[in-house]
């Protein structure tokens, strides 16, 4: 279909895996996000000229991935605002950690999705969400003292 | 406080994510075809007196959209009859909504200068990857529409034509148009895109995946006149022609991993440059070196393979000017920077909310694309070193 075909397939081929947890947490569902995932890249395959070559593939199909995830849920704009629960984590597992993000603003949830279910870097979350790398730094950062502070009040109350 | 630093909490996460499931590439190449065989994109384009009857019109996407909705009802009503009859058939279960799923691409792109600097050409979207091209004076008035539903605009050498990719003949292929908007034609048969024009604007280089299937791209040539299409080299892409024409710089994984490579326009001598990765390369006006990626990191070398030297930690595509002397790039944090051909004197420009950027043809300004005036994107020029920046394009 293009240029990037054999791009997009590496890409696939490695990344495929956190596509889907990280989009688990915007569609609800494992399930779900395999469809997305799915979704986003033949749209990638078939719009493929739309990547203007800048910034990294990666980050490209990042974007089309989670306006689809957002898009399957509603206005297609990526909102941050939309992000929502994460209805896909067993609560056995980690309730702590689930509650406390759950306190999250949905900025900071994203940011943090993105750090730790989909591995990116500051730089490549700052591409995604379309914010400076300074900005993910801070985003992280509040989302982390945030975080700390819930897990702390949590495991000294439990 | 330690407890719960960045790598206990990415472990924490970790045990808290589910597994993922199983995927298959070739099933996502099987909707992405059985998608293109059902909805070959865009079949629908605006009569050609249309087009000229509604340049500079108001709203001039509504029609289209509408029609498109229309056409978009109808491959879905057959669709759905035809998954209700072939259940197996085997796409995946949201291509319903992938047909019927609004996807937000940018506003306006790829901003291109006619070669006198008088004239920007640039794409508006409507609402899918598929743009028309717009024509405007480099002051930003006298913005009229050339042609609909394209992608990837190239201005020849002379500035009498410009070079797109268009699906309307139901296959990518490459498309030549006048300036003025007239003599539309077809170049490439069988499959074209990534289009550049030689420095003569005697031949247009091209890809093609036309003899080896998907993934598979070779480089093609064809005059100006649509004569002589043939094929330059097996297994190449992202090319570059060298200043005086002779040459074609482009990057192949051939030998197993991505290197430059440079091949005489007349097919003779394949040499490769790098053999330690190299993607993306870009001849220097001056003809001899080339810029090119690595990482993501901008590096050049020279033509004959010598003293390969990194430019940049950041990441970024390089664009030189025309004169040679800097490397202009967008990297990851969204800024466009500006640098001296060697790396020194790295400068940060301004913020650009995707693609675009293009120095002016007297090096003197470059246009890049920004949505900092009210979320959409706009073309905005900005003086090489970063001051004087203003927005070209509205919203109509």
């Amino acid at each position: 279909m293009g240029r990037l075909d054999s791009d997009l397939e590496d890409l696939f081929r490695r990344r495929h895996g956190a596509f889907q947890v990280m989009l688990a947490s915007v569609t609800g569902s494992v399930d779900s996000a395999r469809d997305v995932v799915q979704e986003a890249f033949v749209r990638a395959l078939r719009y493929q000229d739309g990547f203007s070559g800048e910034g990294s593939l990666e980050g490209w199909v990042w974007r089309i991935a989670l306006r689809a995830a957002v898009g399957s849920q509603g206005s297609g704009e990526l909102s941050l605002e939309e992000v929502p629960e994460i209805a896909f984590v067993d609560e056995r597992t980690d309730q702590a950690l689930a509650a406390a993000v759950r306190e999250l603003s949905p900025q900071r949830r994203m940011a943090i999705f993105l750090r730790y279910f989909a591995d990116l870097s500051y730089a490549e979350i700052g591409e995604v969400l379309g914010i400076a790398e300074g900005t993910v730094a801070a985003t992280l950062s509040k989302a982390h003292e945030q975080l700390s502070a819930q897990l702390t009040k949590h495991e000294v109350v439990a | 406080m330690s407890t719960y630093d960045d790598a206990s909490l990415a472990t924490r996460f970790r045990a808290l994510a589910t597994d993922p499931l199983p995927m298959s590439w070739d099933e996502v190449l099987e909707v992405a075809h059985s998608f293109e065989r059902i909805f070959p994109v865009p079949t629908v384009v605006a009569d050609w007196d249309d087009v000229h009857d509604r340049a500079g019109a108001e709203q001039p996407h509504r029609t289209r959209s509408f029609r498109r909705q229309r056409l978009v009802a109808i491959v879905v009503a057959g669709l759905v009859a035809a998954l209700l009859v072939a259940p197996g058939l085997g796409v995946g279960s949201r291509l319903l909504d992938l047909l019927q799923g609004p996807f937000i691409p940018p506003d306006v792109g790829s901003p291109a200068w006619s070669p006198d600097g008088r004239r920007i050409a640039f794409s508006r979207y409507g609402g899918d990857w598929y743009a028309d091209i717009y024509v405007m004076n480099a002051d930003g008035s006298g913005e009229r529409e050339l042609t609909r539903d394209v992608q990837g605009l190239e201005w020849s050498p002379d500035g009498r034509q410009i070079a797109f990719k268009s699906d309307r003949s139901g296959e990518s292929e490459v498309h030549v148009i006048n300036a003025d908007g007239s003599g539309e034609r077809q170049l490439s048969h069988g499959g074209g895109w990534s289009h550049r024009w030689s420095p003569d604007g005697r031949t247009i280089a091209f890809e093609s995946t036309r003899e080896r299937g998907a993934g598979n791209t070779d480089i093609y040539l064809v005059n100006a006149d649509g004569s002589g299409e043939r094929r330059l080299t097996q297994r190449g892409s992202n090319l570059s022609w060298s200043p005086d024409g002779r040459m074609i710089a482009f990057n192949s994984k051939r030998s197993g991993t991505w290197e430059i490579h440079v091949i005489n326009a007349d097919g003779s001598r394949q040499r490769r440059l790098t053999h330690n990765g190299g993607r993306d390369p870009v001849w220097a006006p001056e003809g001899r070196t080339i810029a090119f990626t690595r990482n993501g990191r901008i590096f050049v070398i020279n033509a004959d393979g010598s003293r390969q030297r990194q430019l940049t930690r950041r990441e970024g595509r390089p664009v030189w000017s025309p004169d040679g002397r800097k490397i202009a790039f967008r990297a990851h944090d969204a800024w466009i920077y500006s640098m001296n051909a060697d790396g020194s004197g790295l400068r940060r420009l301004a913020r650009s909310s995707d693609h675009g950027l293009a120095w002016s043809p007297d090096g003197r300004n470059i246009s890049f694309v920004s949505d900092r005036d009210g979320g959409r994107d706009e073309i905005f020029v900005m003086n090489a070193d970063g001051s004087g920046q203003r927005r070209l394009t509205q919203r109509g």
